[in-house]
């Protein structure tokens, strides 16, 4: 520094000295700091584009795979409702204490009739053209009488109706077949369950128990005090007892197999399987938000598992391609 | 190696390569004595708040933006809150120097002269004067020896009947009262007129 003023010169040199030794130190100024904000938004910025891509992704995929597995999605089934409902009065009466051949083939009658119980239970979504719910639903309840059968339940909303019925387990294909024959069938089940097991065994109990009442019955005739009478009486009142239970279930087992039951879902084109059922209510809405939250996570996720490998790709791509050039130029 | 850049590229560059503040120091050190002796009228005073506004400005530089302003007024203005405070204390900081590590210098006596030539005592006289008027008479009389009839310290200390430490202080307490009262007025200077004027100086 040129001038005649000493103490500038030496407050010249300090300042310099004060420079030096920032220079060694190498301490951050405060702009310095910025270009790394710039860096961490952009990092949050890019991790947010990315999640949302994996997001759409993995929405367009879950679509996809919803659409391709519609059809064997099962409905819910065997609506309840308080509305709609129609009477039971046409049941036919059951035949308690005897052994019906096999329901399931068409009451073919054989010179050995079979002990093969099944209970039957058929479940048929179909799909019928637009404002023709009251005629199909009509159709279905004259399916049932026209075979024998009856409608245990039924609900009609304006759009969709559901129906329960109860034909003989003979005659189940050819309802089947006529329910089928109202519009184009979605869903389409017949689930058997065998339970000659526990018939056979309930008649065997059944034997027995008429056997020890008969035996009972003889003691009671031959019984010469009070005491001895009570006693045969007691013994009789419970095998009566276990008599008419035993006659109870077999009822009820032969009520369900020679019965199949029938579940019914209408509905008109363009209507959701279940759009008119729901209400509006905080718990229902706790619920969706909770299927929306975990929808969500399960998108990107599954996005995620599409984006990765591209991005490896990518990568790889770009640092080939990087390399290459380098090469080249060098 | 920065000489070519103006006083804003110097700032700006400073925040990478500390050193190239020394530039800025060479450029504007000696007219800002000047700027801060002619309100002080005190060479001492004056020397270390040069010294201060260079040390709080060089430590201060990161945060200057380059928004079209001019550097030297970002200088001046740094100089001119110091100043403003050391009017309100009596004192310059020392603050900006520590924080830098820098030491306090000491004005020497060959520098008190070149310094108070830089006051031009012969321009400022006539406010000089006026304000001279409210002085106790001791340090009135020592800057009347001093300043009006333009002796030096040895000379105005033998007129006194004192040694040449007790003229100096006398003169300078003086001054320092002179330049309170005179301190409104010649804070409103613009720099450009204390630039002119160390440029007419320069150039004679």
């Amino acid at each position: 520094m040129e001038t005649a003023i000493d103490y500038l010169n030496k407050v010249h040199g300090d300042l310099l000295d004060a420079a030096k030794r920032e220079h060694s130190i190498l301490r951050p100024l405060p702009e310095r700091r910025k270009p790394r904000r710039e860096w961490v938004g952009g990092l949050a910025v890019a991790a947010v584009c990315i999640l949302v891509a994996a997001g759409l992704v993995g929405l367009l995929v879950r679509s996809n795979l919803g659409s391709d597995d519609a059809g064997s999605a099962v409905p819910a089934q065997g609506a309840t409702g308080a509305t709609g409902e129609t009477g039971a009065a046409e049941a036919p009466e059951p035949t308690p204490g005897t052994v019906p051949g096999d329901q399931a083939g068409g009451g073919a009658g054989g010179p050995a009739p079979s002990l093969t119980k099944i209970i039957r239970t058929a479940e048929l979504s179909v799909v019928i053209p637009r404002n023709t719910l009251d005629e199909r639903f009509a159709e279905v309840v004259d399916a049932a009488e026209r075979n024998g059968g009856f409608v245990s339940e039924s609900l009609s909303r304006t759009r969709t109706g559901n129906l329960t019925l109860r034909v003989p387990a003979g005659n189940l294909a050819e309802t089947l077949r006529a329910v089928r024959g109202l519009g184009t069938v979605d869903v389409e089940s017949v689930r058997g369950k065998d339970v000659t097991a526990n018939y056979v065994d309930l008649r065997a109990r059944l034997s027995i128990a008429k056997a020890r009442r008969e035996v009972l019955l003889g003691l009671q005739a031959d019984a010469t005090t009070i005491e001895q009478t009570i006693r045969v009486q007691n013994e009789l009142d419970e095998t009566q007892l276990d008599i008419e239970a035993i006659q109870g279930q077999l009822q009820v087992l032969d009520d369900r197999t020679s019965l199949a039951t029938v579940h019914v879902d209408l509905r008109e084109e363009g209507a959701e399987p279940g759009d008119e059922v729901e209400t509006a209510s905080i718990p229902n809405a706790f619920e969706r938000a909770v299927a929306g939250f975990v929808g969500v996570i399960a998108a990107i996720v599954i996005g995620l598992g599409y984006l990765i490998p591209i991005g490896l790709l990518a990568l790889l791509v770009w640092f080939v391609s990087t390399r290459i050039q380098r090469r080249r130029a060098g | 190696m920065h000489a070519d850049l103006d006083d804003v590229g110097l700032i700006v560059r400073s925040q990478r390569e500390p050193e190239a503040f020394g530039v800025l120091f060479e450029r504007h050190a000696e007219p800002m004595l000047a700027f801060f002796a002619r309100r002080t009228l005190d060479a001492e005073s004056a020397a270390e708040l040069v010294a201060e506004t260079f040390a709080e400005a060089f430590a201060s530089r990161g945060r200057f933006r380059d928004q079209g302003a001019d550097g030297a007024a970002w200088l001046y203005g740094i100089g001119r809150n110091l100043l403003s405070r050391y009017f309100r204390n009596g004192a310059v900081d020392a603050r900006a120097r520590r924080r830098l590590g820098m030491p306090e210098r000491t004005v020497g006596e060959s520098d008190f002269e070149r310094i108070e030539e830089l006051i031009d005592f012969a321009e400022q006289g006539d406010r000089i004067r006026e304000a001279m008027a409210a002085l106790p008479e001791g340090q009135r009389e020592a800057v009347r020896l001093r300043v009006i009839d333009g002796r030096n310290y040895r000379e105005t200390a033998e007129e006194l009947g004192t040694t040449e430490v007790v003229a100096r202080a006398r003169v300078s307490r003086g001054l320092r009262r002179i330049a309170g009262d005179l301190d409104a007025e010649s804070h409103k200077e613009p720099i450009e007129l204390e630039t002119r004027r160390w440029k007419r100086r320069s150039t004679t």
